[in-house]
């Protein structure tokens, strides 16, 4: 019963004082009919009070006539009387309608951004790299589909073996699962050699274990043998095999070759105009006049007004209409272009941690055909352990 | 005549007695509570006396400061310091 009472709690009851010549006939006659009764207390020789649900208040009214007893409703309590004072304070009950639908849109969205995993990965690049894919604070996870994203991220760096994302509630987790370096696969019980990654003239050696094969000022190639593993003692009685490592500097270069454009694209203004606005609440933004022109460039008011005390700002500006004109370069913007493509060409091949020694850049002509020439030298570490078959 | 055929009934399909609805339950857990079950109604409630209609009688319960605390479903609990309890006609 105990638990009926509470369901009661939420259908409503009534606290009645019944008054009559004989109160507790009201009572049974109530019971009889299937109506149950609390707290049945006497306050005279005339007047009963108990409480009941309210929905069956109706089969007391019925009763009580036949029974010449007067019934007072002393209290109304429960859900339904509570709701029906709250419908009174329509603002309050809209505050806690937008209150109810604010806290559920913003729990759809990611908020924060944990990452965990990163020794040799930089975080805060990692950050912007998801930022860019779009897991930006305030954005819907749902809409994203966090696995191709986290293998998208993870094939630009070398450094990443993959990346596990998932959301957790307003938090999206992220966990950095970073490649093995070179040299990091082997440990160092196993016999191996230290052989060149790439073509270049070495600068250093330094052996730890085994034996340097070449020396500073050597040009060596790809998979050649720099420290190796298998070493003869030096009276020729026995060979034996250990863990060769070690530092192994070298000069590299990275060459590009492109062939200088003959034209250029531009953007040219036509002069056409159409005004902008949007409304910033803190830095989301939720309103946006949109772009009437097929291409064009927001200027922005440096200016935006602010409506304090609320977070909300409004940003003015102009979008200028922009069209793509084609134009054909002079010799000296050819060569330029060339020199700035092959630079950048060659640059995308520097491995991460080399250092810049030199960059040349020239240009040739072959066959009536203009090409920038950069070639940029490096010095880096070329040592890989490959083990020992 | 009707609480007699449920008395065969019971006694002819070998079932206990206090199926029977016109025969009351009592239950007394310790000195403060008491559920009467098989009520018909009530017929005084006051704190030093509470009387219960039932199949057997008019079961009067004697006690001070007593409550109905719940009516329904032809059962009655009443709380309170129960003293002594015994049937009438």
């Amino acid at each position: 019963m105990g638990n009926k009472k509470k369901w009661l709690f939420y259908n409503g009851y009534v606290i009645i004082q019944i008054e009559g010549v004989y109160p507790e006939r009201v009572a049974s006659l109530l019971e009889a009919s299937g109506v149950p009764l609390w707290d049945l207390r006497r306050l005279d020789s005339r007047t009963l009070i108990c409480t009941m649900p309210a929905r069956d208040f109706r089969k007391l009214h019925r009763l009580d006539r036949r029974r010449r007893c007067r019934v007072r409703i002393l209290k109304k309590m429960g859900g339904p009387f509570r709701l029906r004072r709250l419908w009174r304070r329509r603002v309050l009950l809209l505050g806690m309608a937008c209150t109810l639908l604010l806290t559920w849109w913003a729990s759809q969205r990611i908020w924060f951004v944990d990452i965990q995993g990163c020794r040799r990965m930089d975080e805060a690049v990692l950050r912007q790299s998801l930022l860019e894919q779009g897991l930006s604070p305030g954005r819907d996870a749902r809409a994203l589909v966090l696995s191709d994203v986290g293998d998208y991220v993870a094939a630009q760096y070398d450094e990443l073996a993959f990346l596990e994302l998932h959301v957790d509630g307003v938090f999206l987790r992220v966990r950095a699962r970073e490649a093995m370096a070179e040299g990091e696969r082997l440990d160092l019980t196993v016999p191996c050699d230290l052989v060149s990654t790439r073509d270049g003239v070495v600068t250093k050696i330094t052996a730890y274990g085994g034996r340097a094969q070449v020396r500073a000022g050597d040009r060596v190639k790809k998979g050649q043998l720099l420290i190796a593993g298998r070493v003869t003692a030096r009276d020729g009685s026995m060979t034996y095999s250990t863990h060769a490592y070690g530092e192994v500097l070298a000069a590299v270069l990275y060459k590009a070759q492109v062939e200088a454009p003959r034209t250029a694209v531009e953007w040219a203004e036509t002069g056409a105009t159409a005004p902008y606005a949007a409304l910033y609440g803190g830095s989301w933004k939720w309103l946006e006049r949109g772009c009437p022109f097929e291409d064009a460039e927001l200027a922005t008011d440096e200016d935006a007004i602010t409506l304090t005390p609320w977070p909300l700002s409004v940003c003015y500006g102009t979008w200028r209409e922009k069209v793509k004109t084609e134009r054909t370069l002079t010799p000296a913007e050819r060569k330029e272009a060339a020199l700035f493509e092959a630079e950048r060409m060659a640059l995308l091949q520097v491995p991460r941690g080399a250092k810049i020694i030199m960059i040349d850049r020239h240009t040739v002509e072959k066959g009536g055909k203009l090409y920038g020439v950069c070639t940029v030298t490096t010095e880096e570490n070329i040592g890989y352990t490959k083990e020992i078959s | 005549m009707r609480k007699d055929l449920w008395k065969r009934t019971l006694r002819l399909l070998d079932l206990p007695e206090d199926m029977d609805p016109h025969v009351p339950r009592i239950t007394v857990v310790g000195r403060d509570k008491m559920l009467v079950e098989n009520v018909s109604g009530v017929r005084r409630c006051t704190e030093q006396e509470v009387l219960l209609l039932t199949g057997c009688g008019v079961l009067s319960v004697a006690g001070e400061g007593l409550l109905v605390k719940e009516l329904g479903e032809s059962q009655a609990l009443i709380v309170g310091r129960l003293m002594r309890w015994a049937y009438g006609e």
